[in-house]
């Protein structure tokens, strides 16, 4: 049996999300021997478009973004976005607050009628996905979980639990103990509670668990001193689009 | 039980003692600003004035995440079930944990005992301590304040000198390492004095006797109280998975990526998760967060009583203390006890 070829993909994002496939380098040598790699821009050159599984990464920000998403979606019999700007929008949606012109204007200056640029939004809004890695960056187990959960026919892990679970089960000392607001409540897990374990916050980068109690957790929040412009700022980093999807 | 007394300044030599005997010594130590169980690699590491661990020493009998079993896969499947232990001595557990272990013994030997827990149970020694309540603690509504049993042995701090309860045979061979005198009625009398004033320490408290809750519950199914917490609660799960009488866990295989074998691991889990009670048909039977707080609410002190009549907190305060938006179950008991329910129809 032929093993089955994936193919990595960019739109808008920083292309953290896949130096984090190539950070797997314990790993690297026996995903070769169980899948082949075929496209794969930042670490190599050629590019063939006969593909099972391909791993979007970055949102959707120009109108040319979308009949290169669909020609991905037509060739590949499975796709899975990867990161935040892919499966959310991410940090990319926060200038959707604001007039096109002027997200362009603050980040090109007077360059900026040389670049286009509309609304940014996730994959999902212009093909049908199989499945999300969340995560900005995504982490590098959960890529491999995924790789072998699709291998064998499982659907993907989708880590509906809080941060904390993780974070409580490490035994960090919860920053909220100790007067530090933290998003960890009503974030996805599945980072291991990466930045509570180094003493930062949660900023909810993995997206909000399904059942987020959004109202409590900006009382509990304000409780903590964190004004509403606060609170309003550390749910928009990452998790502003999903909110205008909510409210609309 | 012996009762014996050792001098306060060999405590440290005691512990070094300890430490050079057992392959595992486990102790409380400095962790920001919290405490935590962690292994002794020298005695003076030992924080014995501290009030409660971030997660209680539960997890040296069931640890946070463990392999169950190690397995491959076709053409040539084998499994074999692990369990690892080794003998260990835990020093520094407060009454309330002690208690919370004698309640895990029970689970634990019922209708499906577990390998695991009872293995690593019997190679362990529990050295117990006295302690000073804060104001999360609340032991005194829901327990004897007197350490009677589930230690090996108990050190009580008189000032200069240590009272040392001696219970079990593996007790009397771990203090055998220390010199100590048979206790006097003076060193009684002064442990019972500060069990007394032990007592006016606490300001949380049930307005009610916890041991009647199974029937106060009653005809409070519906109460406000569930709607009113499951309003408020994040459903982060910190409440159960820091409560030293929980015991559930989830069950997932691993597999290698070499995909040609893997591990059975089971890893905590706890009902205030919201995925908790979902089930592979797609249904969640505890759909709404206030059923997950009532489910909770009544583990602790509806359905163990009936069953193993016993309650199921221990006034640890650790839920308290790790919860969000402060849901304590000091609160939700004196509304239960208040009948809210009945008042308002
Ligand atoms: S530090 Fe944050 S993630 Fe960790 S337990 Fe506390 S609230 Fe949850
Ligand atoms: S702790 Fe929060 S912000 Fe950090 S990686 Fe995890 S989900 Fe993202
Ligand atoms: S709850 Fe009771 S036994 Fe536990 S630490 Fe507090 S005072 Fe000690
Ligand atoms: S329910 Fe709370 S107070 Fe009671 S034993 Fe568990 S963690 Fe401690
Ligand atoms: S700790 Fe509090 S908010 Fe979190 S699940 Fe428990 S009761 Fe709910």
């Amino acid at each position: 049996m032929s093993k089955p070829r994936i193919a990595f993909f960019d739109f808008s994002c920083c292309e953290g999300c896949q130096l984090q496939v190539l950070n797997c380098e314990d790993e690297l040598l026996d995903l070769l021997a169980l899948v082949d790699i075929v496209q794969f821009r930042e670490a190599m050159t050629e590019a063939d478009w006969n593909f099972d599984i391909a791993f979007v990464e970055g949102s959707i920000t120009r109108e040319q973004d979308e009949p290169r998403l669909k020609k991905i979606r037509e060739a590949a019999k499975l796709v899975i976005a990867i990161g935040a700007c892919s499966g959310m929008a991410g940090i990319n949606a926060i200038r959707n607050a604001m007039p096109v012109d002027k997200a362009k204007e603050i980040v090109y200056g007077n360059k900026k009628d040389a670049f286009e640029s509309t609304f940014a939004r996730p994959i999902d809004t212009v093909i049908k996905v199989d499945g999300y890695i969340p995560g900005c960056p995504i982490d590098r187990k959960d890529f491999l979980r995924t790789v072998q959960a699709l291998l064998v026919g499982k659907k993907p892990p989708d880590h509906d639990y809080p941060v904390c679970q993780e974070c409580r089960l490490r035994e960090n000392e919860c920053l909220l103990t100790v007067g530090i607001p933290c998003m960890g409540p009503i974030t996805r897990g599945g980072c291991d509670a990466i930045e509570p374990t180094f003493g930062s916050p949660c900023i909810g980068c993995r997206g909000l668990v399904s059942e987020a109690n959004i109202e409590s957790c900006k009382q509990m929040l304000e409780k903590h001193g964190l004004t509403i412009e606060d609170i309003s700022k550390y749910m928009t980093i990452f998790n502003s689009f999903q909110k205008e999807e909510k409210h609309a | 039980m012996e009762q014996r007394v050792m001098e306060k300044k060999d405590v440290k030599s005691f512990i070094a003692e300890l430490i050079k005997l057992y392959p595992a010594v486990y102790g409380p130590v400095a962790k920001g600003k919290s405490v935590v169980f962690d292994r002794l690699k020298d005695a003076g590491e030992a924080k014995f004035s501290y009030t409660r661990s971030i997660l209680p020493p539960k997890k040296y009998l069931m640890p946070q995440q463990e392999c169950i079993m190690k397995f491959d896969m076709p053409p040539n499947p084998k499994a074999e079930s692990v369990v690892e232990f080794e003998d260990q001595v835990i020093v520094g557990v407060h009454p309330c944990d002690i208690r919370a272990i004698k309640l895990l013994d029970m689970i634990m030997n019922g209708g499906n005992p577990d390998d695991n827990y009872n293995k690593r149970r019997g190679h362990t020694v529990i050295i117990g301590i006295d302690c000073v309540p804060d104001q999360y603690c609340y032991c005194s509504s829901v327990m004897d304040l007197r350490c009677t049993d589930g230690f090996d042995i108990f050190l009580t701090d008189l000032g200069d000198q240590v009272l040392v309860d001696v219970l079990t045979e593996k007790g009397k061979e771990v203090i055998s390492k220390i010199e100590t005198k048979p206790a006097s009625s003076t060193h009684l009398k002064k442990q019972d004095e500060l069990l007394e004033a032990k007592k006016k320490l606490f300001t949380a408290k049930f307005t009610g006797p916890a041991q009647l809750l199974p029937l106060e519950l009653e005809g409070q199914w519906e109460a406000p109280v569930w709607e009113d917490m499951g309003k408020k609660c994040l459903s982060c799960g910190q409440c159960v998975l820091v409560c030293p009488t929980c015991y559930c866990f989830d069950v997932t295989d691993e597999l290698a990526l070499s995909m040609k074998k893997g591990d059975r691991v089971r890893k905590w889990d706890g009902c205030q998760l919201a995925g908790f009670a979902y089930v592979g048909s797609g249904e969640n039977f505890r759909e709404e967060p206030g059923a997950r707080v009532r489910h909770r609410y009544h583990r602790k002190f509806k359905y163990h009583v009936d069953s193993h009549s016993m309650t199921f907190c221990t006034g640890c305060g650790r839920c308290w203390v790790h919860c969000p938006v402060e849901i304590n179950l000091v609160e939700i008991s004196n509304r239960i006890f208040k009948r809210e329910a009945e008042c308002k129809a």
